[in-house]
């Protein structure tokens, strides 16, 4: 079993005429998704813990993270980072699942002169 | 909330997941709603007078180094890429598990699919990453693979937003009631949805007609064992075989319909071509050709020209425009059907109003406009077709 991609392959579009601003919105984008998720989470821990009669609050801020507990953040921390930052990863690069972009298939006339429009206008 | 699956091939996404799905769906809603709203005012306040747009083309032209026209783009191709990044993680999870589950009800179900491994994948397929969808539909990651399937099934309320219907059925649904609601007469025995990926708009002609025998045929093996075992799992007999639409492996006369949803503007023009021939081949003389589809941009206006065809510049669908460039009546033409025959309409959504409003709707008729095709609220499916004669 291989794993299952997340990125698509080719070339992304870009719509910014200013070098990194593309990539500004993807990571802005990114943690926008982060941040909310983040938040739902926090919602749903408090209104449990005040359900179960929990003093959360004043245990979190009493709380430090063993060895292990430290070990584990720092992982999710780097994942989280490379994911914020996906737009500037370098892996837009050929592999088993490369598909050729849009303008090399046209070159090559191998689809066929429809996507010839389609390439030069995007 | 994002309307979760209801069939046991069901993946369920951790807290964190489902909170990065929920984020993705609203974003999108947002992105289509909201800013395509200010968008389409943007232009008509600032370039509209001065642009003479006769096509969507030339609006095109008029907005691409528009900054709101960026945003709205650049934010819209991210929540695509984002849809699949919050859609694979839980799959991956239970890959090995959903390959079994799928395998397992096959064995206990009467639905079966009818693979073929010496099926040619065409190169619209292979080549492009269709919808920035990373491995494209037909990609297998293991023997006996459904991973595609799973990835496609699990993403389609993200995409969407919920508006597509509860089960994501709701074109099935529309379209095969249209066709029982304006020809009560019509009994169809044999029903054929052609490119169906997982079944999901093929299952609602079988509830429509139960007494027809129903095939839905993919040029992709994971989407047609997912799409056999998601209907064993529904409870739904309806069968599948890997096929390509272009050259059917069916006799001629076979068909009381041949339909397709969201699948003509997936192929180049010669495919299109060589698949409606086809269909008029297998359809028996009195059936009907129903095809649902974006609508065509003789219909519409420049700007909503321009808005549809956005997909095809910026989503990886290259074939979308030259589709919709295309005259429905006159592929239909070229393929055998008689020119009176041909039919087009407009259909609010089924699923989500009563059958006396559908109907009324229908009657009343409908303009085309930014609510055709587009995933909006009191949005309508567009759908042509025509008529093989009677011997």
């Amino acid at each position: 079993m291989t794993e299952i991609p997340l990125e698509g392959s080719g070339k992304r579009a870009r719509f910014f005429p200013a070098s990194g601003a593309d990539e500004s919105v993807s990571m802005m984008l990114e943690l926008m998704s982060e941040v909310w998720t983040m938040r739902e989470r926090i919602y749903a821990l408090e209104q449990v813990a005040a359900e179960s009669g929990l003093p959360l609050t004043e245990g979190i801020e009493a709380w430090r993270p063993s060895a292990d507990q430290a070990e584990y953040l720092d992982q999710q921390r780097k994942t989280f980072i490379k994911s914020v930052l996906r737009s500037l990863e370098a892996n837009h690069v050929p592999g088993l699942h490369l598909r050729r972009s849009l303008e090399a298939a046209a070159e090559a006339d191998e689809l066929g002169d429809l996507i010839t429009d389609v390439a030069s206008a995007a | 909330m994002i309307n979760q699956l209801n069939h046991d091939l069901r993946v369920a996404p951790t807290k964190d997941e489902r909170a990065r799905q929920e984020f993705v769906g609203a974003l999108r809603s947002h992105v289509l709603g909201n800013m395509a709203t200010h968008m389409r005012k943007h232009y008509h306040d600032r370039y509209a007078a001065k642009a003479e747009a006769k096509t969507g083309r030339d609006v095109h032209d008029a907005m691409q180094a528009d900054a709101y026209f960026r945003y709205y783009s650049s934010i819209r191709y991210n929540a695509q890429e984002m849809v699949h990044r919050s859609i694979v993680p839980p799959i991956a999870r239970v890959h090995g598990n959903i390959n079994e589950a799928a395998a397992a009800i096959s064995a206990e179900t009467s639905s079966f699919a009818a693979l073929d491994p010496e099926l040619e994948i065409p190169r619209s397929v292979t080549d492009i990453d269709v919808h920035l969808t990373p491995g494209s539909y037909h990609t297998e990651y293991a023997e006996n693979d459904v991973a595609a399937g799973a990835r496609y099934d699990n993403s389609i309320n993200v995409f969407a937003f919920n508006q597509m219907g509860k089960d994501t059925d709701d074109i099935g649904h529309t379209m095969s009631n249209y066709l029982r609601l304006t020809y009560p007469d019509f009994k169809p025995e044999r029903i054929l949805d052609c490119g169906c990926t997982v079944g999901h708009n093929t299952l609602p002609w079988k509830q429509t007609f139960p007494d027809a025998m129903v095939t839905g045929i993919d040029v992709s093996a994971p989407m047609m064992r997912y799409a056999a075992a998601r209907a064993g799992s529904t409870g739904i007999d309806v069968n599948f075989a890997q096929m390509n639409a272009t050259a059917l492996d069916f006799p001629d006369n076979h068909f009381d319909v041949v339909f397709s949803s969201m699948f003509l503007h997936e192929l180049p023009v010669k495919d299109i071509r060589a698949y409606l021939a086809e269909a008029f081949r297998v359809l028996r003389p009195g059936g009907v050709l129903l095809t649902m589809e974006l609508p065509p941009n003789s219909n519409l206006g420049p700007y909503e020209q321009f808005y549809l065809d956005w997909d095809c510049y910026y989503n990886n669908e290259p074939f979308y425009k030259p589709f919709r460039d295309q005259d429905p009546s006159q592929l239909c033409g070229n393929a055998g059907f008689p020119a009176d025959a041909f039919f087009e309409f407009q259909a609010p959504r089924y699923t989500y109003m009563s059958e006396a409003e559908f109907v009324k709707q229908l009657n009343e008729g409908a303009s085309y406009d930014d609510h055709t095709g587009t995933l909006t609220d009191g949005l309508r499916w567009y759908g042509f077709g025509s008529w093989k004669n009677k011997e």
